[in-house]
């Protein structure tokens, strides 16, 4: 590969990239005086530098840049002066001068019709001021911050690891904010007072779940048994109205024992009377796996848990869990805060009956459903419509129409009919729906729930964290104080030293001086060690050798699981010599196989293909019809699951610029088009054509869309900064809007067209390597299918244009997204290893890459190339790098 | 404010089901204090609808009837059937189109929530303050609370999706609040369990103030001669903790205003969206009426999904918010989904309205001392431009009402109004966030 002056890959055939200058750059040349050897900003100009001026730089400048940007000039190109440049690089010229190294890099200026310098004076002149240029970023960064704060995400699942519970409380913090190239921004995160206030509140609301008030009695809602029996119906506000047992067609025909057939494509509700909105929760589902009633082999069962508060559809899942094939009872226990499912969107399709709408909503407003839903697919089964919706075969989970309404506080008070049942008043329809999972039953292996059981607050009285502090089942004011330092010591992630446990027991003293009982006090001390800036910070330098060990094994685990190190992380640390790479390299695949490494994919994710863009983009209806909110959810997944499949099965990262395979579930599936897939985990499955890579992945298409259309440029921008590692310079601020096009020529122009009449001035030197990525992406509309039209709604109605997705690179011809994927993978794959080892740097030490950086990056990236490009390798490569370890 | 005095006001009604609130001005006057003969205070309300109102403007549009735009018939404005319970005050009401905050004309339309009280670009990282945090910042330590934010959908959404209309001083987004039990609390409830518990909350506040303050010394003196400047915003951070304690245990000890609880549905939720927005004026109402806040802002839904945006389902009108505005006014004379909705939110608003002009105070009407703001920033959805706005109330603070102004021909930022708006409340200043004059010769 091509490399420039300091090793940086660059291939000078393919692309050439524009130059543009932020003309407010000028103001940074305050009081330049020129192209004098005297001083600017009063530092001295050694000999040394009057020698490099002479011989290397000035002439370059004189003979390729004055021409067009000196006070020589006959035409004064884009309002810049170069000839006002002087040594040595200071804060005002800085960027001035990483303009002309990177133009002259890309060899971009001077324009391609003009005189360029020879090789040699091009590589004098970038040796000579690289380095120079790099010194100064060095020396102007002055010393580090040692401090960095926990990312929302970090503190939310450090309080889940410490306080062991489920309550998540990034959402409820102040946004950090994001870099749009995809880069860590966490060396800026910083703090204020309302953020404070908003983390102590629900910091408390943490503590309190994990050290619940006094004990109450268990509060398990429960489904099982012979209690089916003692069940009666009832009906309530004057419904038409037969005893529901006689009309009920489901377990019944097991006769007394208690069990709810579950086929594939059934759902089955337990309503919980309980809408407290805070509180963690816990479910246990026992079930057995049974094989298709008419014979034939049983087949593993895909089911999935959701929790809802009201009375719609159930929305929110718990979790996806299979059920082997195996004989007997199989038991599944599930845990969640229900702070996570209060407010969640209703489902606009249910209707309320006319009659006693009001009273009903007031009972209604009451409860809660828990569902299990059997995604296994139903085979060669036509599927009758479900309360005259569309058919929408294969997404519709046909409710079965005699829902068991249970009265939870455990005691058989009576069932309540359900109003979705078979007499129901339903708008257009009349009789009953269809009970059809006896027959379903026949041909599917299913399940069968033996039990259910919801337990709200869980625990109650019984919670794990609260047992670590007390000895014989009590809390012990004697033996308090040490159980607390312990705490102390895994929540600030460092052994106590004598300061520090004086101040822990202090801690703990006033709140007993207070007037606290043990639980209260043991609360509030809690919260106080978890709002220490020792919890809330992380270092990034080391104060003492011991210190840094522990600092260097907390931002591994911080890296790889986005939460606290466990207790074997802080014995090791504790050992002066213990941290060789050996070890680090051995930890990396020991957190890489805990269930937290999840955390990491999702985060990394979440920050390279940029989710923060993707939430933000609303669909149109008008333009996509068939369009349903809830596929983002699944787009979303698809990413996550996509970079696990290579993190996990070691495949190369290279799958990112083209696959054979592509992770999918169920519901985005159907939303390609594709067969053969269902349920609503995720797996990897051969691409069809024109999938594979993240390029055709809906979440990168979509989050780089205006909702209504492709956007050519931001998607060329997304291109640029993550796949080839280029991100495009900001565009200069004032930019005049384009003068408007004749009204009959937008009607017609393609996007190519409209984006070529930027081919004004100076934003087409940039433009022109930015809008052909997106071009090339034009057969891919807004929600990420393939498209041969290009819907318009205007003023003057719907219209449809012709895609236009053939763009040229220096000679090579691109039509379309396939071929667009193959030429990076093929030519590009040098920018993307660099790329890639960027983003996971920055994302492993929390701050953007700097050219100081690159000599490293580049080291890295080598290694990443080498290893078949690894994840794997290039995170172990990482955590064994000064940039990790010593983290300036 | 002060103890009772005369009869037992929980036996007294005043007016159909308006709440029983100890009046701003006779409470002072038992207090005999000198504050007693100064006027009542300047309250301000600003209300938001996201996506967009169903508007034409064309007279001979066969909806135009729905349109939330009034007509102007002998000079006098005329409101159609969304917007009917205007019409008993449109003396005191203004209509303004043709503005908008020009940084946010080219955002997502979906966006345009979060700057609506700020002007500021969802791409920036710190936005300005907005305006009642900037009139709050002058005289909301006069009160128990500096300002009330609020939101149904509630929280500090995404940016680009906020849920909150309010940014401090600093910029940052404020979480608004839809928990209609815990505002009663802090505002009116003065059992005193709860007081005692506020009490015994703020006092072990206050130590964990200082415990981390003494842990923040000391990890400042570890790192010796780094210095950290996120240590300091740290320091900073708990000192604006510390500050907030020390207001509220001030005024721990002034009693809560006594109201009747009755006509607040403490218990509505989303599913009876109309009892549930009708408790959050009234709690509005009832706050500015004794003076327990002079400012609010109330974002009505997010434009980020929530789950009001499906409450036109719940009210029998189908469809969600957002796919309703997109459908617009449509061509119907009946009325399109989209202005059944802003009838809805209409017909509560003027109910607020009737409230504020039906409670006496010593210059007049509560209305009169109350500049009520609402409106949307977008005019059709994903237009970010000709925000419909309207402006009710505050005749002593010296508005002009009564006209129906078109605007789109001057060109000035929306920031215009809102430095008019301020200085009505009090809070003078010249420039607010990207304005460039001000809108004093159209409104005042």
């Amino acid at each position: 590969m091509k490399t420039d002056a300091i090793g940086k890959p660059v291939n000078h055939q393919v692309m050439k990239r524009g130059y543009i200058l932020k003309t407010w750059l000028l103001l940074l040349l305050l009081g330049a005086q020129g192209w004098r050897v005297s001083s600017v900003c009063g530092s001295e100009i050694t000999p040394e530098h009057a020698e490099i001026i002479e011989k290397q730089i000035r002439p370059v400048l004189e003979d390729s840049c004055y021409r067009c940007h000196s006070a020589e000039a006959k035409d004064l190109k884009g309002d810049l002066r170069l000839d006002l440049l002087s040594l040595p690089v200071t804060a005002k010229n800085a960027n001035m001068w990483r303009e002309v190294i990177h133009n002259l890099q890309r060899g971009d200026m001077p324009p391609e019709n003009e005189p360029q310098p020879t090789e040699d004076a091009r590589q004098g002149f970038l040796k000579r001021m690289v380095p120079l240029l790099a010194r100064h970023e060095a020396d102007a960064r002055g010393p580090e911050d040692p401090l960095m704060r926990l990312s929302n995400s970090q503190l939310a699942h450090s309080l889940q690891d410490l306080l062991g519970v489920s309550r998540h409380v990034a959402g409820s913090l102040i946004q950090d904010p994001v870099h749009k190239h995809g880069f860590s921004l966490q060396n800026e995160f910083a703090i204020s007072g309302g953020y404070m206030e908003l983390y102590l509140e629900q910091l408390r609301l943490a503590v309190a779940d994990a050290i619940p008030d006094l004990d109450t009695e268990r509060n398990i809602y429960q489904l099982t048994g012979s209690d089916w029996e003692k069940q009666h119906f009832l009906t309530t506000w004057g419904m038409s109205e037969l005893s529901r047992r006689n009309l009920y067609d489901g377990p019944k025909w097991l006769e007394d024992k208690f069990e709810i057939p579950l086929p594939p494509k059934h759902e089955f509700r337990m309503y919980v009377k309980d809408n407290r909105p805070e509180g963690e929760f816990r479910v246990r589902i026992t079930v057995r796996n049974e094989p298709p009633t008419d014979g034939g082999k049983a087949s593993k069962q895909e089911l999935s848990l959701y929790l809802d508060e009201g009375f719609m559809r159930p929305y929110k899942r718990i979790d996806n869990f299979t059920v082997p094939v195996k004989k007997g009872s199989q038991q599944f226990e599930f845990f969640g805060n229900v702070r996570e499912w209060v407010g969640v969107s209703l489902d606009p399709i249910v209707r309320t009956p006319a009659a006693n709408k009001h009273a009903m909503r007031q009972r209604l407003r009451t409860w809660r459903i828990l569902s299990v839903q059997n995604n296994n697919n139903l085979v060669d089964f036509p599927q009758p419509r479900a309360f005259g919706e569309p058919d929408r075969s294969g997404e519709v989970y046909l409710v079965r129409p005699d829902d068991i309404w249970i009265d939870a506080f455990g005691k058989q008070q009576g069932l309540f009919r359900s109003y979705l049942g078979p007499a129901a008043a339903h708008p257009g329809k009349k009789g009953t729906t269809p009970s059809i999972f006896r027959d379903v039953m026949k041909k599917h292996g299913h399940v069968v729930i033996e039990q259910i059981e919801f337990e709200l607050p869980y625990p109650a009285g019984g919670s794990p964290t609260l047992k670590q502090f007390m000895t014989d089942n009590q809390l012990d004011r004697k033996s308090l104080p040490a159980k607390v330092r312990e705490f102390a010591a895994r929540a600030w992630r460092r052994p106590l030293d004598k300061e520090t446990t004086a101040h822990v027991d202090k801690i703990l003293a006033e709140e007993f001086a207070a007037g606290n009982s043990e639980r209260g006090a043991l609360r509030n001390a809690l919260t106080i060690v978890l709002s220490d800036p020792k919890f809330m910070y992380i270092s990034r330098a080391g104060l003492d050798v011991r210190a840094r060990n522990h600092e260097l094994v907390s931002r591994l685990t911080y890296f790889l699981w986005n939460g606290p190190p466990d207790s074997k992380l802080l014995l090791l640390a504790d050992q002066p010599k213990a941290l060789t790479n050996a070890t680090l390299v051995r930890e990396v695949d020991r957190l890489l196989a805990d269930p937290r490494a999840k955390r990491f994919v999702e985060n990394f994710t979440a920050q390279w293909i940029g989710f923060s863009a993707f939430d933000q983009i609303a669909i149109d209806p008008n333009y996509y019809r068939n369009w349903r909110p809830t596929t983002k959810e699944a787009m979303k997944g698809e990413c996550v699951a996509f970079m696990s499949e290579l993190l996990w099965h070691n495949l190369s990262c290279l799958n990112l610029l083209d696959s054979d395979f592509v992770t999918v579930n169920g519901r985005l599936a159907r939303h390609y088009g594709m067969d053969g897939v269902a349920g609503m985990k995720f797996s990897r499955v051969p691409a069809p054509a024109g999938r594979g890579g993240v390029l055709s992945q809906a979440a990168v298409l979509l989050a780089y869309s205006n909702g209504q259309d492709a956007h050519a440029v931001n998607r060329g921008v997304w291109l640029r900064a993550r796949l080839l590692g280029d991100p495009p310079s900001d565009p200069p601020p004032d930019v005049p809007a384009l003068a408007d096009l004749p009204a009959e020529k937008v009607d017609t122009f393609s996007i190519k067209q409209k984006l070529e009449a930027h081919r004004v001035g100076t934003c087409y030197d940039c433009h022109k390597d930015i809008d052909p990525w997106g071009i090339a992406m034009e057969g891919f509309d807004a929600i990420g299918l393939p498209r041969e039209k290009i819907l318009s709604i205007g003023t003057r109605g719907r219209k449809q244009h012709p895609v236009v997705q053939d763009v040229e690179f220096n000679g090579t011809r691109i039509n379309g997204l396939s071929e667009l994927k193959k030429h990076l993978r093929t030519e590009h794959a040098d920018e993307f290893a660099y790329g890639f080892t960027s983003h996971m740097l920055s994302y492993a030490i929390g701050r953007p890459m700097t050219y100081r950086d690159n000599e490293e990056v580049v080291r890295l990236q080598k290694a990443f190339q080498e290893d078949g490009h690894k994840m794997r390798t290039l995170i172990k490569t990482i955590v064994t790098s000064p940039l990790f370890k010593d983290s300036k | 404010m002060n103890t009772k005095t005369g009869p037992n006001r929980r036996n007294i009604l005043c007016g159909a089901g308006v709440a029983l609130a100890l009046p701003w001005m006779e409470s002072l006057q038992a207090a005999a204090s000198k504050a007693a003969a100064a006027a009542p205070p300047k309250r301000f309300l600003a209300v938001y609808v996201g996506h967009g109102f169903a508007i034409t403007l064309a007279d001979d549009h066969p909806a135009r009837d729905w349109s939330w735009y009034p007509r102007v018939v002998d000079g006098r404005m005329k409101f159609g059937k969304s917007m009917a319970g205007f019409n008993e005050f449109t003396d005191q009401t203004s209509v303004l189109y043709g503005l908008e905050h020009p940084r946010v004309i080219r955002s997502n339309g979906h966006g345009t929530a979060d700057s609506f009280l700020t002007g500021s670009n969802i791409g920036d990282a710190i936005k300005s303050p907005s305006i009642d945090q900037v009139a709050a910042s002058v005289h909301g330590k006069k009160t128990r609370y500096p300002s009330l934010v609020l939101g149904n959908d509630a929280g500090l959404g995404t940016n680009g999706a906020s849920r909150t209309l309010s940014y401090n001083q600093f910029g940052r987004p404020i979480p608004s609040s839809n928990d209609l039990l815990r505002l009663y609390n802090n505002m009116f409830n003065s059992d005193p369990r709860l007081q005692l518990g506020n009490k015994l909350r703020l006092a072990a506040d206050g130590r964990l103030v200082d415990r981390v303050l003494e842990s923040h010394r000391d990890l400042k003196r570890k790192l010796g001669r780094a210095d950290s400047e996120k240590l300091e915003y740290y320091l900073h951070s708990i000192r604006a903790v510390e500050k907030d304690i020390e207001r509220m245990e001030s005024w721990s000890d002034t009693p809560k205003p006594e109201i009747d609880s009755s006509i607040l549905a403490l218990d509505a939720t989303v599913k009876d969206p109309a009892a549930f927005i009708r408790t959050m004026y009234n709690l509005i109402y009832l706050a500015f009426q004794t003076d327990t806040t002079r400012y609010a802002s109330y974002m009505l839904q997010s434009m980020g999904g929530g789950a009001w945006n499906d409450i036109p389902a719940t009210l029998g009108i189908g469809g969600n918010h957002h796919n309703l505005a997109h459908a617009g006014i449509g061509r119907n004379p009946a009325g399109s989904g989209l202005a059944k909705y802003d009838k809805f939110q209409g017909d509560l608003l003027t109910e607020f309205i009737k409230k504020l002009a039906a409670t006496p105070e010593a210059n007049g009407t509560l209305l009169d001392n109350t500049l009520v703001y609402y409106g949307c920033s977008n005019s059709n959805t994903h237009n970010n431009s000709n925000y419909p706005l309207l402006l009710c109330g505050g005749k002593n603070l010296g508005l002009k009402h009564g006209k129906f102004h078109m605007l789109q021909g001057r060109d000035v930022p929306l920031n215009n109004l809102y430095v008019t708006l301020l200085n009505t409340l009090d809070a003078p200043t010249q420039k607010f966030s990207d304005s460039t004059g001000t809108l004093n010769d159209v409104l005042l």
